[in-house]
């Protein structure tokens, strides 16, 4: 009663003396909801959290089906414009186009600044080094993209889209002198760091690993460029990534802290869609793969109640469906579709094929690209759980046993390899190796692709949001147009 | 002879007598008598009696008193005259309520104002105040949303002026705003997640008790409406509520009692020809009719449970959706009681509405009581209180895509008995043994999901005036409007095996505690004054001082640990909470001086300056000013005399009205908790993440130099009446320029950030309003008809957005509704079928069916081109009957019901063929990825035409929405005096009415009420969303006096 009193005093007296107390009375409009502050403490996990969730939810979806370790189950059709390879301008806007830019890439650049103006290259280091691997992605699914350019607020309000082998220049750059902060100042918080824990040696492993992965990105397309650039790290001691020290980001199973890709398709969906592929399921079952029952789970019910049983590529898009709900098929399984899986930025297994690719290339020595192949199964298989007994086992399999030849048979069998391990929680790596190399060499276009021929989706079509509201935009590139470093057929 | 009668004249004599009512036989005070041709009168006491001397020469006497008609008596040699005086309703809108709630006579006023009485108001017996000026008023759009209890309802005045904020009216008790919120029933944001969940809790300004209103003006213009400021560029409904009549010092007593029913207005057409299946073949899981043809045999259907199944003919069951609605009802009773005397006067009501839906389970229920005073004190000192309590609620259906009962039911095969289902408890019926893996039981839905609403709302002002002089007046008036709206939201754990393991959830509880609070103060000084025997002087300076502060809580649980009870300790994890809080601040001082001149001509200047808390500090302050002149040919040059022209007034005005803006907080850039979505529901990634916070920049940018919009309005318009005003006309022209709208515009997400709040927008609207009234047929037995017509055309226009961006305004992604430049506001941007160069249809070469566009395509507009009116009324008597039919053209409606009609292969054109195999006609396949197209070869069959229409891009979902309603019927039979005069009643008036009783629809939409809105009564309108089909309602009603 006392409050209200005030406030009717306040406004009689404000009535009766009219402007006088103006400044005090209408000096109201701070946002008592939001902080009109941070720091990178309280910034670097958001845009960690905002990176994760679309690799782990609209990117994997993209890169599973892409890649054919996941398809659309009969029961349902809301995935099968995946299978289509259909596309739109709105696909992949506001809720993924937009988080990478408005929000990891902007959360990051904030950590950055705010690391070399407070003196603390740690977390401009980190800050630097996200972006970069952020920034790939981005270039990865659509080409060329504003990057220098970009996030510059209404300083700049259409960012020039540069040409993606000048942006896989700048991103090296970039890198370079994040690198050069790692470790130069004070120690950082650690529980902020959702991926290391603060651990910089770690920062410095990670950021080498990008680096190569940037690298042999551009094998095919600036062969001497690569292999330069990948000399100059082993000459200089680059240590990458080993095993059990993949970087990820974990969830956690608390009301909307679960992984992205759980809550969606599992819990909101109820597990109606996506079912195994058999491109990646027979592939497993034919080299008795340990990680069959960690990738996928046994068929719940029907004529095939408790096996292992995929659907051909698209299939159940098509007019020769069979409409069979996904509980007649193997689902995503516990490894993949659990509510606490981790998203990985780079895996261990993947450090290790990208080691031992470089080396099946010839380009470095040291380790055989044999031994960094075998490294590559058993991380992966460590990551799942599987024991290294059962990778052992795997690695005796006619196929999988590395089988050398010529430097394209051997990086045949390392992409096909580093794809399975992919499986289920690296979906858009997987596709883009996938475009990169061609491997694996056995996945044909979906049964119910638009495209026509053998033709895969190559990129992202554009936003609409960049078509309306950036001068800049450089026009429709439908989905079979290849990025620049896509060159290999 | 001669001389006797000099003498008679000679002398002064006195008339007694009383005027009354000439239809309550009571009596009327504060009447004017004068004698003819003199300055000689006086007035009837509080009883109604007089006294007056009449001069010599006195032949005549006039009695006169606002809403009823003059009426002259002879005197002759009496000495008593006894006069009833009879209503005229004309009369009475003679002096309209206007800005800030002064009275003023309506010749005098330079812009368009519209009134409706309570008469007319309330004849449909409506439970929405809105609602029931449908049809009744030109230049008004007014849109109820749903036909759920207690829905929204959307009204705006000559077009929208706002890009993204508020574009409805303002809404005015006795001269004091109140608010008309409609906060989603997503409590965490206030937007509604109208998609998945949506719920339509009704707007604020439908609380009000239609039967306490005396008369609803219409303030159209800005010039109208300049002295409220900010608010005013949308125009105002200024209600007044009833006072307390100076009768007798006895007390009236009026119950008014309706009941209505209600049914479904339009439910979809459907096909009847095939049943539950795909493929063309049975399946006794599907929730589509993708099955064989019907013929007639006895067939299982449903789950076995328990070894058994049930059985029933495959045939088409026509009603079956039709069987699951009920009939709803409406029960109103409103009792008031009012009297006077001449120090003061009183009024106080209590009403309660009770609304049972059609959807069953649902309801509102609306208690509201009321008291309003005044008095007059002697020493020059007079007050006015009034206040009113509410205490509204109600128990809603979810509307929506997602479990919403709406979207189960629609999706229903065409031979499966929904009424059947309703019995939970049947085995077949529960959530393990319902036929369908796809939808749940309707029944179940409205069982286990619940929302319901409690709303406390106190509003009303106190009036204080103090009297200098005749001349000059000062008035106070504080007022305030308050409620708290508790919501609660619950769906039930579902945790089954088997086929319909896949619609299991982990349940949820939300509760939302919603806190607004408007106040207002006013302190006005008015001097009225004749300058010379020409010229009248009428000035009003003021001041006034706003605040409107908002607060909410909401927590969620969302996974239950049982359905017990809904309460937050209810919880597996961890409860998500979120509260907010914002006000904002307005300071303002106007004022107003009108010059008259010779009764015929009236010029009226007006200014106000407002000091806004939305705007930078150091730039807060923006000006408005306003003329409007009104000039009234007929008494100018005495046309009344000589021609059957009774009044020729011609009103024109300017005003150029700005607008602070509503929302707070725009000024600054912030940094938010982080929240990550695909859209989906409950699917978001939200920090704290495992505890450890995380703040994202902000993707809107603050801007620090913010400006007001302003919207620059001219206005011209006639007011014509004829052969004693038997024929009117009333028509306004009006062109209106918004400017430097604020909107939060839209930037390339490239830049860091998603947009900036600018001043960065324009808009026109350009309309012509028009109302012609006659009264064709008027007899001295009482017979009269009366018909009114009116017509709207709006041309709204957006002429700029920033750097021609779309602006987005909601709706869904794949036929979203922007804000287009170059096109009328609400703009669909869809999915759309890919034709190649020359038009034709590009299909895949695989199975025929049409591909979709890459980018979406415009299909403009929600906008309709014009809408109209008609208003009849017949009276004979005690008897009366109106009619009331508007039509609205043009404008276009998203339909899900089509969309999923079509999905689930119960709409009429999925028999296209008789479902055979057909190639789409003119459609073509792409030769790889080339420019080339070959003729498509490949046919639509039964193992893809679920696809074909299932998946047909939304831009083929968007219809036209014209419309033509039968909107109200009543009739009315008030019993003679004669008769109720041997009861203990005043009066006994008994009636019958229904509302939108007939819809008429172009032939495309076999689907809905296009007037339906299932996304809330914000700026996104035009679509249907599964949401409560609208309803007709009929009944009868009584109004007793005693």
């Amino acid at each position: 009663m006392k409050i209200k009193n005030n406030y009717i005093l306040a406004a009689v007296f404000a009535t009766m003396l009219g402007t006088t107390s103006c400044e005090n009375f209408l000096d109201i409009n701070n946002d008592p909801n939001n902080p009109s502050s941070s720091t990178p403490t309280l910034t670097l996990p958001a845009g960690f959290g905002e990176l994760a969730y679309v690799l782990g939810n609209q990117f994997q979806f993209l890169g599973n089906f892409y890649a054919q370790h996941w398809t659309q189950s009969g029961g349902a059709n809301q995935y099968c414009d995946l299978e289509q390879y259909q596309m739109t301008s709105s696909t992949y806007d506001t809720r993924v186009w937009a988080e990478f830019y408005a929000g990891a890439l902007n959360d990051f650049k904030y950590v950055a600044d705010q690391g070399n103006a407070l003196n603390n290259p740690n977390y401009a280091a980190i800050g630097e080094i996200m972006q970069v691997y952020t920034v790939q992605v981005v270039t990865d699914a659509w080409g060329d993209v504003p990057y220098t350019t970009a996030l510059q607020s209404l300083e700049n309000l259409s960012p020039e889209y540069q040409s993606q082998e000048e942006i896989y220049t700048g991103l090296i750059t970039q890198l370079d002198a994040a690198i050069e902060k790692i470790g130069t100042g004070a120690g950082i918080a650690g529980q902020d760091d959702l991926v290391f824990g603060g651990d910089m040696d770690l920062w410095r492993k990670f950021a080498n690993t990008l680096k190569l992965k940037i690298y042999l990105r551009q094998a095919y397309v600036r062969p001497q460029v690569a292999e330069a650039g990948i000399k100059a790290m082993y000459a200089a001691g680059a240590e990458f990534l080993g095993m059990d020290e993949t970087a990820d980001i974990e969830f956690f199973n608390q009301t909307q802290n679960r992984n992205p890709f759980f809550q969606t398709q599992v819990t909101f969906r109820g597990g109606v869609d996506v079912v195994a592929s058999n491109t990646s399921l027979e592939f497993l079952q034919t080299t008795n793969d340990a990680r069959l029952d960690n990738f996928y789970a046994p068929a719940e019910e029907g004529t095939n109640a408790g096996k292992f049983i995929g659907v051909n590529q698209g299939v159940e898009c098509t007019p020769t469906r069979l409409g069979l709900l996904a509980t007649n098929y193997s689902k995503p399984g516990p490894a993949v579709a659990s509510p606490t899986t981790a998203i990985p930025l780079i895996s261990a297994a993947e450090s290790y094929f990208l080691q031992a690719e470089a080396v099946a290339r010839g380009w470095v020595s040291g380790s055989t690209a044999a031994s960094l192949y075998e490294q590559g199964i058993r991380a992966s298989f460590d990551y799942v759980g599987e024991s290294d007994a059962t990778a052992t086992a795997l690695l005796q399999q006619p196929g999988v046993a590395y089988a050398g030849g010529t430097v394209e048979e051997q990086v045949e069998q390392i992409i096909t390899q580093k794809w399975l391990s992919f499986n289920g929680t690296q979906g858009f790596e997987a596709w883009t190796e996938y475009r990169r190399t061609g491997y694996p060499s056995f996945i044909e276009p979906s049964a119910a692709s638009n495209l026509g021929g053998s033709l895969l989706p190559k990129r992202i079509i554009y936003p609409n949001s960049e078509a309306t509201r950036n001068e800049n935009y450089p026009g429709l590139q439908e989905v079979s147009v290849p990025v620049w470093w896509d060159v290999k057929d | 002879m001669s001389t006797l009668l000099q003498e008679a004249m000679a002398q002064n004599r006195t008339v007694t007598g009383r005027v009354t009512d000439a239809s309550s036989n009571e009596g009327l005070p504060g009447v004017t008598v004068l004698v003819q041709g003199t300055q000689v009168g006086t007035a009837t006491d509080a009883t109604g009696s007089y006294s007056i001397n009449v001069p010599e020469g006195g032949t005549t006497l006039i009695f006169s008193f606002i809403g009823y008609t003059t009426t002259e008596r002879a005197i002759g040699n009496a000495t008593t005259i006894n006069i009833g005086l009879a209503t005229d309703a004309k009369q009475l809108g003679e002096v309209v309520v206007t800005a800030l709630g002064r009275e003023e006579e309506k010749k005098t006023l330079g812009y368009a104002t519209q009134e409706i009485r309570s008469e007319v108001l309330t004849q449909g017996r409506e439970r929405s105040v809105l609602n029931s000026l449908q049809g009744k008023v030109a230049g008004v759009n007014i849109q109820s949303q749903s036909g759920a209890p207690g829905s929204s309802s959307r009204v705006v005045i000559r077009g929208n002026k706002s890009f993204t904020g508020n574009n409805q009216a303002l809404f005015v008790v006795d001269g004091i705003p109140i608010d008309n919120g409609s906060l989603g029933a997503n409590g965490a944001t206030g937007t509604a997640d109208n998609l998945n969940n949506g719920v339509d809790v009704g707007n604020r300004a439908n609380d009000i008790n239609p039967d306490d209103i005396e008369s609803v003006n219409i303030l159209k213009g800005p010039a109208a409406a300049a002295l409220y400021g900010a608010r005013a560029a949308n125009g105002a409904i200024m209600i007044t509520t009833k006072s307390g009549r100076n009768v007798n010092k006895k007390a009236e007593i009026t119950l008014v009692s309706s009941y209505l029913v209600e049914d479904v207005l339009r439910y979809p057409t459907f096909q009847n020809s095939y049943g539950q299946g795909f493929f063309g073949a049975a399946d006794l899981r599907e929730n589509t009719s993708w099955g064989a043809k019907f013929d007639g045999v006895v067939r299982p259907w449903g789950q076995i449970v328990n070894n058994q199944q049930r059985i029933k003919p495959y045939a088409a069951l026509p009603d079956n959706i039709k069987e699951f609605f009920n009939y709803g009802s409406n029960f109103t009773n409103s009792l008031s009681l009012s009297g006077g005397s001449d120090k003061g006067t009183y009024y106080t009501s209590y009403s309660n509405t009770r609304q049972n839906g059609i959807t069953p389970g649902t309801e509102y229920n609306r208690n509201t009581l009321t008291f309003k005073g005044s008095t007059k004190l002697a020493n020059n000192f007079s007050s006015t209180a009034s206040l009113s309590y509410i205490k509204s609620g109600g128990d809603f259906a979810l509307t929506g895509q997602g479990n919403s009962v709406f979207n189960q039911l629609i999706q229903t095969p065409r031979d499966i008995p929904v009424r059947e289902l309703e019995d939970l408890s049947n085995p077949f019926n529960n959530e393990a043994g319902f036929y369908s893996p796809y939808t749940i039981n309707p029944y179940w839905a409205i069982q286990n999901q619940t929302y319901t609403n409690n709303v406390d709302r106190l509003f009303g002002n106190v009036t204080l005036g103090y009297k200098f002089n005749d001349n000059l007046n000062l008035t106070y008036r504080i007022g305030t409007d308050f409620y708290t709206d508790r919501r609660q939201q619950f769906f039930a754990i579902r945790n089954v095996e088997g086929q319909n393991a896949a619609a299991n959830d982990n349940g949820m509880y939300s509760e939302t505690q919603i806190y607004n609070r408007e106040i207002n103060s006013d302190i006005m000084l008015s001097y009225i004054r004749n300058l010379t025997t020409d010229l009248t002087l009428d000035v009003l300076v003021g001041s006034n001082v706003r605040q409107v502060s908002n607060e909410r809580l909401f927590a969620q649980a969302d996974a239950l640990a049982n359905n017990q009870f809904k309460n937050l300790s209810n919880i597996v994890g961890t409860p998500l909470a979120y509260s907010y809080r914002d006000m904002i601040r307005l300071i303002g001082a106007y004022g107003t001086a009108k010059l008259g001149f010779r009764d015929f001509i009236w010029l009226e200047f007006t200014g106000r300056n407002d000091w806004a808390s939305t705007l930078p500090i150091e730039d807060n302050s923006f000006f408005y000013p306003a003329v409007s002149l009104a000039f009234d040919a007929a008494s100018a040059f005495d046309l009344s005399a000589s021609t059957p022209i009774n009044v020729a007034k011609l009103r024109a005005n300017f005003a150029s009205v700005g607008n602070g803006g509503e929302l707070a907080y725009q000024t600054r850039s912030v940094f938010v908790t982080g929240n990550i979505t695909d859209g989906f529901q409950g699917t978001d990634l939200n920090f704290p993440f495992n505890g450890m916070p995380g703040f994202e920049v902000s993707n809107v940018v603050g801007n620090s130099q913010l400006r007001p919009e302003r919207t620059t309005s001219y206005e011209i318009g006639a007011d014509l009446r004829f052969f004693d005003e038997r024929f009117t006309i009333d028509a306004s022209y009006y062109d209106q320029r918004s400017k430097d709208l604020i909107v939060s515009v839209p930037v390339a997400y490239s830049t860091g950030y998603g947009s900036s709040v600018l001043n960065a927008g324009d808009m026109t609207n350009k309309g012509v309003e028009l109302v012609v009234g006659g009264t064709p047929v008027k007899t001295t037995t009482g017979f009269s008809w009366d018909i009114s017509v009116n017509f709207t055309k709006n041309k709204n226009l957006v002429t700029r957005t920033y750097q021609h961006s779309p602006i987005s305004l909601g709706g869904v992604s794949s036929a979203g509704l922007y804000i287009v430049e170059g096109q009328p506001y609400g703009v669909f941007q869809a999915d759309d079928i890919m034709r190649d160069p020359q038009g034709r249809i590009v299909v895949t070469a695989v199975d025929g069916i049409p591909r979709v566009a890459s980018e979406q395509s415009f299909i403009p507009s929600i906008t309709p081109n014009w809408q109209g009116g008609l208003v009849n009324t017949v009276a004979y008597k005690g008897a009366r009957l109106s009619v009331v039919v508007d039509t609205r053209r043009g404008g276009k409606i998203y339909s899900r019901t089509r969309a999923t009609q079509r999905f689930a292969g119960t709409a009429p054109e999925t028999l296209t063929n008789d479902r055979q195999p057909y190639i789409i006609p003119n459609s073509v396949v792409q030769v790889g990825n080339t420019d080339e197209y070959v003729e498509n070869t490949t046919p639509l069959t039964n193992d893809n035409l679920y696809d074909y229409w299932g998946n047909l891009p939304e831009s083929t979902n968007i219809i036209d929405a014209s419309f033509t309603k039968l909107r109200e019927v009543s009739l009315s039979y008030k019993l003679p005096s004669a008769i109720t005069q041997k009861t203990f009643f005043g009066n006994i008036e008994i009636g019958v009415s229904g509302r939108n009783l007939f819809l008429w629809t172009p032939d495309e939409n076999t689907y809905i009420d296009p007037e339906t809105n299932n996304f809330g009564n914000g700026n996104v309108q035009g679509f249907d969303y599964s949401g409560s089909p609208s309803t007709r309602s009929w009944g009868g009603n009584i109004r007793l006096t005693f």
